[in-house]
Formats: C-alpha cells, structure tokens, sequence
C-alpha cells in the first residue's frame, strides 16, 4: 500500500486505492453477499397468517361492539375498549406487514424438488455445452486460418471487419436479426425450399435450434479471439517441423496446435458458457414457446411470482454452475488460473 | 549419390531466388551450403525437404526423383534455425514424437530414444520440458529428434546462430562427430564461412541465387574461382590493378597503386585488363628495418599503420589505404601474436608477399 502512495504521490495515490475498495465493495462483495442473503431466508408466512386472522376476528368483534355503541352511545368503557381494539388491530396490521425472517435452505430444497425447474436447469446446462462445443468447432478452422495466413494483409482485415462489425449492433437487434432469418417465411426456410432440402417451412423456434444459432451467433467472437490470439503467437515453424517428422495433418493439430491453444480454448469455453447460460434475451426471442431457459425462471421469481428469496437462490444457482464449469475446464485443460487471467 | 539437385530454378513471380542449381553430394558427406543472407541456400533447403518445388528441374534423394513425394513422406529431417522443438512436450516425447507418427511399439520407441538421449547424453533429462534446458541441450534435443526418424539425408538450417561463440565452436565439433558417428548425409546451411569451414567434406557457394564454387574447404579458402569466392569467404584484402604483361608462362605483371606484383596464375591476361586481386591478411610478410631494402623484394609495398586490436593468439593490424583507391575499408594483415610486430600507430611498415599468395580476378 505505502508502495503505491510512494509511487504515484498522496492524491493519484488515494484515487487508486479508493476505486479498488469502491470495486470490491460495491460490485463484487455487497451484490454477491445481498444475494446469498437473499436466498437463505423466507418470510414467516404462517405467523403473518395467524396475525391476519387474529386481526380480522378482532374487526368482526369491534364491528358488533360498534353496533351495541351505537345503541347505547353514553357507554364510556364500551368506547375504550372499542378504541384500544382499533389500536391493537391496527398493531397486528404493521406486524403482518413485516413479517419475520426465518433463515433456511428450504428454497434450495425447492430448486432440487421442482422436477420442472430442474430440468430446465439441466437443459440450459446440456443446452450451453452444445452451444460452446459448437462455438469452437466453429472457431477453431477460422482463428487457425487467420492466425497462419501469412498471405495478404488485406484480406485477413477483410475477414475481422466482416467478424467484428456486427458487434457494433446491439445484441438484442442482432438476435431479432436472426428472429427474421429463421421465421417461417424468412430467408434460411426460403432458400431450403427452393434448394429443395424441404418440402415445409421448418418451424426453427419451436425445435430450439433458432435459440441455438442465435447464441452462437452471440458469442462467437468470444470463442475466435481468444483461439486467434494465441495461434497467431505459435511457432509456425514447429508446425513445419511435425510435418517433417511425418506427421499428418490430423496429428499436428492434435499433437501441437491443440495443446498450444489450450488454456485459449478454455478460456474461450468458459466465456461462451458463462454468457450462453446466463442470456436473457436470445431464448426470450428466439426460443418459441418451448424453449424455457434458466434465466428466464429468474426473471419470473423477481417480476412475476414476487418471490425474490426463491430468485435469488435460482441465481446462486447459476453462479455455482458457472463456476463449477470453470474448474471442470481448468482440470479437463490442465491449466492455471494464474494462466487463464493471462 | 546420396541427393542430387539438377538443373534447378526457382521463381516467386518475377523474382528468381535460385538459378540452374547442381549439386551432388555423396552418401556420408558433410556438405555446405554457404552464401550471404538473400542468396537462395533456405529456398534450396525447402525444395529439398519438400516445403518448396522448384519451378523447373529434378531433385532426386537416394535415386529416387521426389517430385511427388510429400514432406512427411520424404527421407530427410530437418533441424529449424530455431530449432522449433514443441515446447509442450517433454525432452523424451520431444524425440518420440517422429517414431509416435509412424505408429512404433512402445517398447521399441523406448530403447530407441533412450540410446538417442544417450548419444547426446542428456539421459538425465529424459523428462525435462524443452524450457528448462540450456541453448546447447536444445540443440541437441533438435538433431535426436531429427535422427530419431532414421533419415537418410539431415538438413540443417544455420542451426548454431542463435548460440554464444564459445559454445558455437563446441558444437561444430560435436555436429561433425555426430556425422562420422551416423554415417548420414548433412547437409549444412549457414552464413558463417567458419563453421562451413571447420566442418564440411565439400563446400558450396552462393550467390544471388547461383552456385559460384563447390570445393574442399582447404581449396575454397586457397583457391577461389571468383572474386565474390575469394572476398566472401575467409578475410581478404582486394587490390585494383591493370596488367602491365605476361612475364612467362605462370607470371603476370600487374601495375596497382601499391607498386607493381608479379601474381602467379595459369591463366593468361592480356595487357591492359583490368583486374582484381586478392591478398589474404595472414600472407603478408613483415619487413624487419635495417634488412633487405623494399625495393630488392618481389611484391613490396609500404602501408601505414591505422590501428591494431590484439585477439588473443593473433594480432590484426589495420593500415590505410592510398587516397586514389576506390576499393574501401582498411588493409588488414594478420601476424601471430607471439612475432614480434612494431605497431606504432601512424608508422609505416613494410610488407612483402609471395607471388603465389596472390589470386587474380578479370574486373
């Protein structure tokens, strides 16, 4: 710490440590710790119930009191008592307004019991497995093509301009993009009736296969730069040397290149993993009616059942998946974490 | 005949990086391949282990034409100017890698690479990664893992460069009893004329894409055929002359700035020729004061001292140039350190040397 006053003076100083404290604490720990709160605990209900209850047999009673006062208004007791029962009804209202915490794992029970919730967790995950699988199937011809092109400049900056411009489009616009493409009567069902690949228009939202494409299509670029980045700082000289020893094609990229792109390759996965299982938007437009992604369960706990609790622990949910993805591929690749932030 | 390389031209475009090569190098022979950066030798290598084909001509391996034969499948290895070992690999897989592609049992593959690792003893660093090891045992790791593959010819493309003098110089000799040891045909790429020198049988030079001379390296350094030969490998200092006449049959006289020398060559010049002329530094013989004087001495001539450095077992002593020579740089002679030398800085000393130490090019 004193190292960083000593190096950029007492104000620059103070600014630096200031922003990484305002980091950790702001966007890092208050968020995540609110969270796991949030998922621990539920609402007392049935005390609310009872408080309710209580508090509606008491308005019935100070209803038939209000009948016999206004019988016999000169009653001052009955006056009272007819008061201190509005204030202990309205006692009972404030109580069951704010209702007690009880801390539990009970909502983590619910996420593992609700077979339906589990299988559209499953799902996503199986779902986002194939989508980076096919991700860097995808990728790993182009970012070697562009990696060990020595040819022509121009052209591998052709090819960049045509990856890279669409995102400069919002993701949404992009993904809508596709919605038209894929639609029944959009140019991928037209192309395949005219080829004669199919009779019918193919119905790509409701098989999920849009949703696939369109997540894809999302994160690609997530899987291609970090591939092409270290390819292009391979020693292309060793891929001459394997062929030499008599190597085939297959055994160079299986015994040198894909080794050399692992940590790449694992870090390419565990991006397009993580932003295909937590996406919102592709599966909400291009999914159909079938295609139920995690997410969007989340989104309905907070928006729509109004139980946060509930949400929050589906978010943990996710959180622990993603991370569990990262240290099955650290292990799958044999890498560092040290090398991914590479 | 171990390679043979006919009438071989190469074009990129317009450009032609090598014209009408032919070689022969025997079975068994440690060949170079020596020429200034530019002049072609790594597009020969390539052609010959397959990355290239040539435009126009043959190139046969053992008798067999490899027009057709692809990289993997051709019987030559070749070791990388940067060696290009697999850094993920360990020392061991490093040298297995070539016998793994060809589908070897694993015992086989092990007693083969262990008598490799033996051979170039690193045994004890079977599974080290290539990142741990020294400049020399990479390069060592590189030529077993080229000889794992049992070729019949290894390519090596300047190999030592990237590698400290002294052990540069160790090297060579390990490379040249590797060669006696396997018995397999080197072809050796390089730049630096002392280690195409020290180790080769034969050696080629080029130039521009042209083989100028193929020779011993003994009749390389005495006898160049040509100009470029004679200044590009080994020191030389170069002479501007006209012949005055042909004295007999093996002496002609040529008039230069430094006084008339009598040179010795077979080859007949008419009066008049220009010529070029070419006196290796180590010929020169100093002239003690007090003896002979310079004009009773055949090829004399006084050169005033600019500068010496000492390097150890000789010293170089660096003299000027007349004012009206258009060739530049300065007149190095070369004396043992342990000759007594007189090196007065701007003194000037007297030289002689042999009709015979001179060589003779048409300008």
């Amino acid at each position: 710490m004193s190292n960083i006053f000593k190096k950029y003076g007492k104000f620059l100083g103070t600014y630096i440590v200031a922003s990484v404290v305002l980091w950790i604490v702001m966007f890092i720990a208050v968020p995540q710790i609110l969270i796991i709160d949030y998922s621990l605990w539920n609402y007392d209900e049935k005390t609310q119930a009872k408080l309710w209850d209580r508090a509606d047999k008491m308005a019935e009673e100070k209803e038939n009191l209000e009948k016999v006062l206004k019988k016999e208004p000169s009653n001052l007791e009955l006056k009272n008592r007819i008061e201190e029962m509005a204030k202990e009804i309205q006692r009972l209202d404030d109580m069951s307004r704010e209702p007690s915490r009880i801390y539990s794992f009970k909502n983590y029970e619910y996420l593992l019991t609700n077979t339906l919730h589990r299988n559209v967790f499953l799902k996503t995950i199986w779902s986002s497995v194939l989508v980076t699988i096919i991700s860097l199937l995808v990728c790993y011809p182009i970012a070697f093509y562009l990696a060990s092109s020595q040819s022509v400049a121009k052209s591998r900056l052709l090819l960049f301009a045509m990856l890279i411009i669409p995102y400069w489009v919002d993701e949404l616009l992009r993904t809508f993009a596709w919605y038209m493409i894929l639609s029944e009567s959009g140019i991928m069902n037209n192309i395949l009736i005219y080829l004669g690949v199919v009779g019918e228009p193919i119905n790509f939202f409701k098989n999920n296969s849009a949703a696939l494409i369109g997540m894809v299509y999302a994160y690609i670029l997530f899987m291609l730069l970090p591939i092409y980045n270290t390819l292009e700082s391979l020693d292309k000289n060793q891929i001459l040397a394997a062929e030499d020893l008599g190597a085939s094609w297959i055994t160079i990229h299986r015994k040198i290149v894909i080794p050399y792109a692992r940590s790449a390759i694992a870090v390419g996965s565990m991006f397009v993993f993580m932003l295909t299982a937590g996406t919102y938007a592709v599966p909400s437009i291009l999914g159909g009616t079938s295609g139920i992604w995690f997410t969007q369960i989340i989104y309905s706990w907070f928006f729509d059942g109004g139980n946060w609790n509930q949400g929050a622990t589906y978010g943990i949910a996710l959180l622990v998946l993603c991370i569990s993805f990262i240290m099955i591929m650290l292990k799958v690749f044999k890498i560092k974490l040290e090398d991914v932030a590479k | 005949m171990s390679v043979m390389i006919k009438d071989v031209t190469m074009s990129f475009g317009n450009f032609t990086a090598l014209k009408d090569i032919d070689i022969e190098i025997k079975e068994g022979e440690f060949f170079s391949i020596l020429g200034p950066s530019g002049c072609g030798k790594t597009t020969l290598l390539k052609i010959i282990s397959g990355f290239l084909s040539q435009t126009k001509g043959e190139v046969y391996i053992c008798g067999k034409d490899v027009k057709d034969v692809d990289v993997n499948k051709r019987p030559t290895a070749l070791i990388f100017q940067n060696l290009a070992l697999f850094p993920n690999l360990n020392v061991k897989e490093n040298i297995a890698f070539g016998l793994r592609v060809r589908k070897m049992s694993n015992d086989k593959i092990d007693s083969e690479v262990d008598r490799l690792l033996k051979m170039i003893s690193l045994f004890e660093y079977k599974d080290s990664m290539i990142d741990e090891l020294s400049g020399g045992q990479k390069q060592r790791v590189a030529i077993a893992r080229a000889l794992a593959v049992k070729p019949k010819v290894l390519l090596l493309d300047e190999p030592l460069s990237a590698l400290d003098l002294k052990l540069r110089q160790h090297m060579r000799q390990e490379l040249r009893e590797l060669q006696k040891l396997t018995q397999i045909t080197f072809i050796y790429i390089t730049h630096d004329q002392g280690e195409a020198l020290s180790m080769s049988d034969r050696v080629a030079v080029m130039s521009s894409g042209s083989i100028e001379q193929i020779s011993s390296p003994k009749e390389l350094y005495e006898k160049p055929i040509s100009s470029f030969v004679a200044s590009f490998v080994g020191e030389n200092n170069e002479f501007e002359g006209e012949v005055i006449e042909r004295v007999d049959d093996t002496i002609t006289l040529v008039k230069t700035l430094y006084g008339n020398f009598r040179v010795k060559s077979e080859q007949g010049f008419e009066p008049n020729t220009k010529v070029r002329l070419f006196v290796r530094p180590e010929r020169f013989s100093l002239i003690e004061v007090g003896t002979k004087s310079n004009k009773e001495r055949e090829n004399s001539l006084s050169l005033e001292i600019k500068s010496t450095s000492f390097e150890g077992s000789i010293i170089n002593i660096y003299t000027k140039r007349d004012e009206q020579d258009s060739v530049k740089g300065d007149i190095l002679i070369q004396k043992k350190s342990n000759e007594r030398v007189m090196s007065k800085l701007n003194e000037k000393i007297e030289l002689f040397f042999d009709s015979h130490d001179i060589c003779i090019f048409k300008a």
